[in-house]
């Protein structure tokens, strides 16, 4: 029994190394999912990437951090962009699938930023000032040195990595307020603070246009500080975090090189020019 | 004539053109109205759209707290030998076939999940029957978020095998020696653990919990809980492209025995091994015997560049197994006084070890082997000697498998793998039955083809 069973395996093994050769001649193809945030950058290093290498195919999509991270899990992509660093449970779940300890590459830095009406008054806010909106416990922008009116909240969905970091660094892990609008996207939230002067929004720095970007301090008795190349740097700005892209194992061949390419000058130039900051 | 027609003229065409201009005047003002009313319209339109939206949003957000998840695993299996019912590859066969198609498991799992606190049912339907697998809540202190409480019906804490859910697992079954000390893997009670995502105390995990200890659907039948733990530690060498993973699992626990046999002055009776024979105790209805397992597991990952992952995993397991006579399962206590034998108690050991290789993302391939021998006391032609108490609950198996794993996608696998047991023979056990002679190695391998299904 052992031998015709031995006979089928090697039928399989022949068949699975002319897959493997099939697979080898293959044009070259990168597929990257995830944060929201991140997509905007992601598309861009693509096309300027394959300008340049065109024999290599990079597919970026968006869906969260989290749609992306569970893609990398699923093995149905080959980076996942997140605005958040993978949680222990994740890196459990690829080494249960893969075997791998997974791989954390930091590509940006980015600013959340705090937007609000043009036509709102106010300038600045502290963490305490913001967690307090986001809690429920502020629900009037006089309370704020603003006009009599009610905060109208908006927030992203809870795939989003922004979603995530913004609920652990600035409301301490509480949840949001019941009531908060949740948006599909920061450029959704953008475009909902662009209608409504009574809003109040958070996103990336990069699709900060048509609304007025908050100042934000540590505390009351810090400085206010706008999200800039200079204040993320000097991580003076209060809520400053990585973008990071993760992939299964450490990237080789033309993962590898797309990597490299990204850390680069050229690839960290297009950084800023969308609006986040370098890594270095 | 001509100076009254030069007058009227002029008067006439202002009168006309005057005229004409209130009406588009008049003209323009409905349609400004009427755009007003328009817009107005679409707005309040709009309004309660987006009101609408909102209200299903606030539902649809409550319905994303409940996820629906399963799996089912449908597989057709070849014996070696007509009949084989010895097998822990996941099949038993009758008497007139060795081969059949059959329904593993059929998974399907409703877990509720408010951040904090979850709700979790599963359910399996297979060839086997239905059965609640999970039915358990817990909740997560909120102030550091590391220690978890669970109470219900959950997967028992220790070592490692257990909690590596079926659906990832690369052979079709657990080990033997998993199998026979924790069948169905759960248990009812409640649990603590405790678990960090950051800082130094990411590197050490910790689960105990207390357990009725009679399986997930018999009574209690006692007052004496099970104790069963594990202490772990992960060790994520990233930069180096490993990890290595491991722990020390107790089960401290007690069985009551129920032995309905022996009555009167001897009324219950109890065994013992001293030296390669088991010793009768009298007297022993009622009393408590001791189910102590202890484990050691190790997991060591590596990032093979190129070519995939790789895991070794390891896990050895001793201690004490009250079991009866014919079997080292243990020893599930009678309820309602029905006819039930003695307590055996025999100090075990066991231990498997996987080599798992990924190719790619899509194929795996897995070496395994285990071993299990229920009674370290006594080996080989001392089993079965006459008088001695012992026999086939005592005979040790060692098994190595091989296999191969593709994932089509993230949904839908296929699993080849084949299992060759070996058994440990005792001219003492020599039967006509080809199926119960274990003066030889019984022909029991299996040959399994599964197809997984997991949403």
């Amino acid at each position: 029994m052992l031998k015709k069973y031995m006979k089928t395996a090697s039928v399989i093994g022949l068949a699975f190394a002319g897959s493997l050769l099939f697979v080898a001649a293959a044009k070259k193809t990168i597929t990257i999912k995830g944060s929201d945030t991140l997509v905007i950058l992601a598309q861009r290093w693509a096309e300027k990437y394959m300008q340049s290498h065109p024999e290599v195919v990079i597919q970026v999509t968006g869906g969260g951090s989290g749609t992306g991270i569970s893609a990398l899990i699923n093995g149905t992509t080959d980076f996942a962009n997140a605005s958040r660093e993978m949680k222990k449970s994740e890196f459990n779940k690829l080494k249960q699938r893969f075997n791998t300890l997974g791989n954390e590459i930091k590509v940006a830095k980015d600013g959340i930023t705090v937007y609000v009406s043009q036509s709102n008054p106010v300038k600045e806010l502290s963490i305490a000032q913001i967690r307090a909106i986001y809690l429920g416990e502020v629900s009037n922008w006089k309370d704020l040195g603003g006009p009599d009116a009610p905060i109208v909240v908006y927030g992203r969905e809870n795939s989003s990595g922004t979603y995530v970091y913004f609920r652990d660094n600035v409301l301490g892990g509480k949840d949001y307020m019941s009531s908060m609008q949740s948006l599909p996207g920061t450029a959704a939230v953008v475009n909902a603070i662009v209608k409504d002067k009574n809003g109040i929004g958070y996103g990336g720095a990069a699709y900060a246009e048509g609304i007025k970007i908050v100042n934000v301090k540590k505390d009351d008795s810090s400085p206010a500080y706008a999200p800039t190349l200079e204040s993320i740097k000097n991580s003076q700005y209060p809520i400053a975090r990585y973008l990071y892209m993760y992939s299964r194992a450490k990237p080789t061949g033309a993962m590898k090189e797309y990597i490299d390419w990204i850390l680069s000058a050229e690839g960290q130039e297009l950084v800023t020019k969308v609006g986040y900051f370098p890594v270095n | 004539m001509l100076r009254k027609l030069m007058i009227a003229l002029p008067v006439f065409f202002a009168v006309i053109f005057g005229q004409e201009s209130d009406n588009a005047a008049v003209q323009n003002e409905s349609n400004n109205n009427s755009s007003s009313e328009k817009i107005a319209e679409l707005e309040g339109k709009v309004n309660g759209l987006e009101e609408s939206y909102l209200e299903t949003k606030a539902t649809v957000s409550k319905l994303a707290r409940l996820k629906v998840s399963g799996y089912l695993q449908a597989q057709w299996a070849h014996a070696e030998t007509l009949g084989v019912s010895t097998s822990k590859a996941g099949a038993k066969f009758d008497k007139g076939t060795d081969n059949r198609f059959f329904v593993r498991r059929g998974r399907i799992k409703f877990n509720y999940n408010n951040g904090l606190s979850q709700y979790v049912l599963q359910f399996d339907a297979s060839s086997g029957g239905f059965e609640i697998k999970d039915a358990y809540l817990s909740f997560k202190e909120p102030w550091l978020k590391n220690f978890t409480a669970t109470m219900g019906i959950f997967d028992r804490p220790f070592g490692y095998e257990i909690s590596y859910s079926s659906s990832m697992r690369e052979s079709p079954e657990r080990s033997r020696v998993y199998q026979t000390l924790f069948p169905k893997e759960r248990e009812i009670g409640a649990k603590l653990a405790f678990s960090a995502d950051q800082g130094i105390a990411s590197f050490f995990n910790l689960k105990a919990g207390i357990f009725n200890g009679v399986t997930t659907l018999q009574l209690d039948n006692d007052d004496s809980k099970d104790f069963i733990g594990r202490a772990g530690f992960e060790i994520p060498l990233r930069n180096a492209g490993m990890g290595i993973d491991g722990g020390f699992s107790t089960y401290l626990g007690k069985v009551t025995n129920t032995d309905t046999n022996a009555t009167g002055i001897t009324k219950g009776a109890a065994y013992e091994m001293y030296g390669e024979v088991f010793k009768r105790m009298t007297g022993q209805k009622g009393k408590e015997f001791n189910r102590q397992y202890f484990g050691l597991d190790l997991q060591y990952y590596l990032d093979i560049p190129v070519i995939g992952g790789l895991t070794l995993r390891g896990e050895y397991l001793w201690g004490v197994q009250p079991g009866t006579s014919s079997s080292s399962s243990f020893y599930q206590p009678s309820s309602g006084g029905a006819p039930h034998g003695a307590v055996y108690s025999r100090n075990f050991s066991g231990a498997y070890l996987y080599w798992v290789q990924c190719w790619g993302t899509k194929v795996q391939s897995v070496i395994k082997a285990d071993y299990y021998d229920p009674n370290v006391d006594v080996e080989k032609h001392d089993i079965g000697v006459s008088g001695s108490g012992t026999g086939i609950a005592d005979i040790a198996f060692k098994t190595a498998g091989v296999g191969l794993v593709y994932n089509w996608d993230a949904n839908l696998k296929f699993m080849f793998y084949y299992d060759i047991p070996r058994n440990e023979k005792s001219f003492n056990l020599t039967n006509k039955d080809p199926y119960k002679n274990f003066s030889r190695d019984l022909k029991d391998n299996v040959f399994t083809l599964r197809l997984q299904y997991k949403f």
